[in-house]
């Protein structure tokens, strides 16, 4: 069964901003999903609309079966939502944020209790579980949200930039507690702006850029949509940029050169090339990241 | 209707935003009857007895009131800085529930100042068995238009420094100006005319009248109901079904 569903979506706030244009897409439910996009791309429009916190203007939507205009209440009962810039209360301790974000959605007092408990252990919340979150880091707050959300165990958990602020360590632990609910059979619709992050945690990425959808699919579907599969990284202080463009499509990102290569054999060549020059070569596959410069933004950069 | 789940979620956000802060920050219950009390010992400096009975009435229709219109910054508060509403929103809670929930939670920062005014008008004798009931009418309805007048303009208004101007306006159109915490006899003609529009007018009028203060005809308690009935029922409707929950 499809988890999300989106058909010709289309958003345009007063003012005239439009911030989906057209926007189709279909989220399989138990996997991991993952929405990128540069800022104002309209991930957030697009995950508001889903989450049945914003009407659109046009177009169709899906969760679970049912519409996200006439059949709001259904929903909610079966998702949870991360808000991007969203902050916990500060006169509240972490344990009271979830357990009494679980009664609001209906849950009897001891079962809150117990599922908050449970879900602070997981994300490593232990030992501030009696703490006011007024005293806490800006990134363990962003972790109350995280808890307040997972603790619903709802069918669907829209996740707005939910590692946002956090230190490397607290994103492992929260892509842990992520992949598991997925496991379990939890569908999780994120937003992003870490590549790595929807590289590692995502079955399944979409890239969009000025309200349009560019992409989707598993990560290796997207990489077919570029020729390329290797890239090379040298310093452009220690060769001339026109030397390289017969090894394959090369940018200038600051002071890197940036070679994308079709082929093991352009890569040979290069490498050969960088030794007579005795300048430094770093290959690598291309990465999600590489992908979406070229999706998104390959002109700006080169 | 789930009945136990809508009392788990009112419980839930009377003690997220009433009962845990109030006991963190006890401070605010004194802020809560600074102002009231304020007023009630300089109309005991300069007026009668009759007076400071008449503001007791006032201060406790006030307080009610203004617990009402608290709400606005409490819901922007959580809506546009904590985005608090948004995860609410995508829940399985009302807006009705949410809004009764944080009002309730209002409601518990100014219950230790009305049960104060409370205390003090049956010391004063002014309170009977038989007048209780009306009083609490008056107090209820007040409450009711002025938390559904809060919550309607909360969800249309998106800056914080807004609605607190906004707020404070109110409070003073709805709960100082109006003969509240004094007669509506002192009132020139005109004003007297111009302040029966106002809610809290017929609130402080029935309360009074119920505590013999003032003496009201029948034709005059029906019409002073009426008309508090009349706006916190059309507020109620419009908070209900005009305020924006699920934005556009």
């Amino acid at each position: 069964m499809e988890a999300v569903v989106s058909e010709d979506l289309v958003k345009i706030y007063e003012g005239g901003v439009k911030a989906l244009d057209s926007v189709s897409l279909s989220v399989k439910s138990g996997i991991v999903f993952s929405l990128l996009g540069r800022n104002g791309a309209g991930k957030t429009t697009f995950l508001r609309i889903m989450a049945t916190q914003l009407l659109p203007t046009s177009g169709r939507g899906y969760v679970l079966g049912h519409d996200i205009v006439s059949e709001a209440g259904k929903i909610r009962e079966k998702i949870a939502v991360i808000p991007q810039e969203s902050r916990p209360m500060y006169i509240l301790t972490v344990k009271e944020h979830v357990k009494y974000f679980l009664m609001m959605r209906g849950l009897p007092m001891n079962e809150a209790s117990q599922r908050s408990s449970r879900i602070i252990r997981d994300l490593g919340l232990e030992e501030y579980s009696n703490m006011l979150c007024m005293k806490l880091s800006g990134g363990l707050r962003r972790k109350v949200l995280v808890a307040m959300a997972m603790a619903t165990e709802a069918e669907i958990l829209f996740l707005d930039e939910p590692t946002t602020g956090l230190d490397p360590l607290s994103r492992r632990l929260v892509w842990d507690v992520i992949q598991r609910a997925s496991m379990s059979g939890q569908t999780i619709f994120l937003t992003t702006h870490y590549m790595d992050e929807a590289e590692k945690i995502s079955n399944e990425i979409a890239i969009i850029h000025s309200g349009r959808l560019l992409a989707s699919g598993t990560l290796e579907e997207l990489k077919k949509l570029t020729p390329y599969k290797l890239k090379a990284e040298i310093p452009s202080d220690s060769i001339r940029i026109e030397e390289l463009s017969e090894y394959g499509r090369v940018l200038k990102l600051g002071r890197r050169i940036i070679v994308y290569m079709a082929d093991e054999e352009s890569s040979r060549k290069l490498h050969d090339y960088c030794i007579s020059m005795r300048t430094p070569v770093t290959f690598s596959p291309l990465s999600l990241e590489d992908l979406f410069i070229k999706l998104v933004g390959e002109n700006e950069y080169s | 209707m789930n009945i136990a789940r809508e009392i788990r979620a009112l419980n839930a956000l009377v003690l997220m935003n009433g009962l845990k802060p109030i006991v963190r920050s006890p401070l605010w219950l004194v802020v809560e009857l600074s102002f009231p009390l304020t007023l009630i010992f300089f109309i005991s400096l300069y007026a009668s007895e009759k007076a400071v009975s008449e503001a007791l009435i006032g201060a406790a229709i006030s307080l009610m009131t203004l617990s009402g219109l608290a709400l606005q910054s409490d819901v922007v508060w959580l809506r546009v800085e904590l985005k608090f509403q948004d995860m609410a929103v995508a829940s399985p809670i009302s807006p009705t529930t949410y809004m009764l929930g944080l009002a309730l939670s209002e409601l518990a920062y100014s219950s230790p100042a009305i049960l104060l005014i409370m205390v003090l008008m049956i010391l004063r004798g002014m309170i009977t068995l038989r007048s209780i009931p009306l009083i609490l009418l008056s107090l209820i309805l007040c409450w009711l238009f002025a938390t559904s007048l809060g919550f309607y303009l909360s969800t249309k208004i998106t800056d914080l420094r807004h609605i607190w101007a906004l707020s404070s306006l109110l409070s003073v159109l709805i709960s100082m100006l109006p003969p509240v915490y004094y007669s509506i006899e002192l009132l020139p003609e005109w004003a007297r005319i111009l302040s029966l529009i106002i809610p809290t007018t017929h609130a402080a009028l029935l309360a009074k009248d119920a505590v013999s203060l003032t003496s009201l005809t029948l034709l005059n308690k029906f019409i002073s109901l009426t008309i508090l009935l009349t706006w916190t029922i059309t507020l109620t409707i419009i908070a209900a079904k005009r305020s924006t929950w699920r934005e556009k």
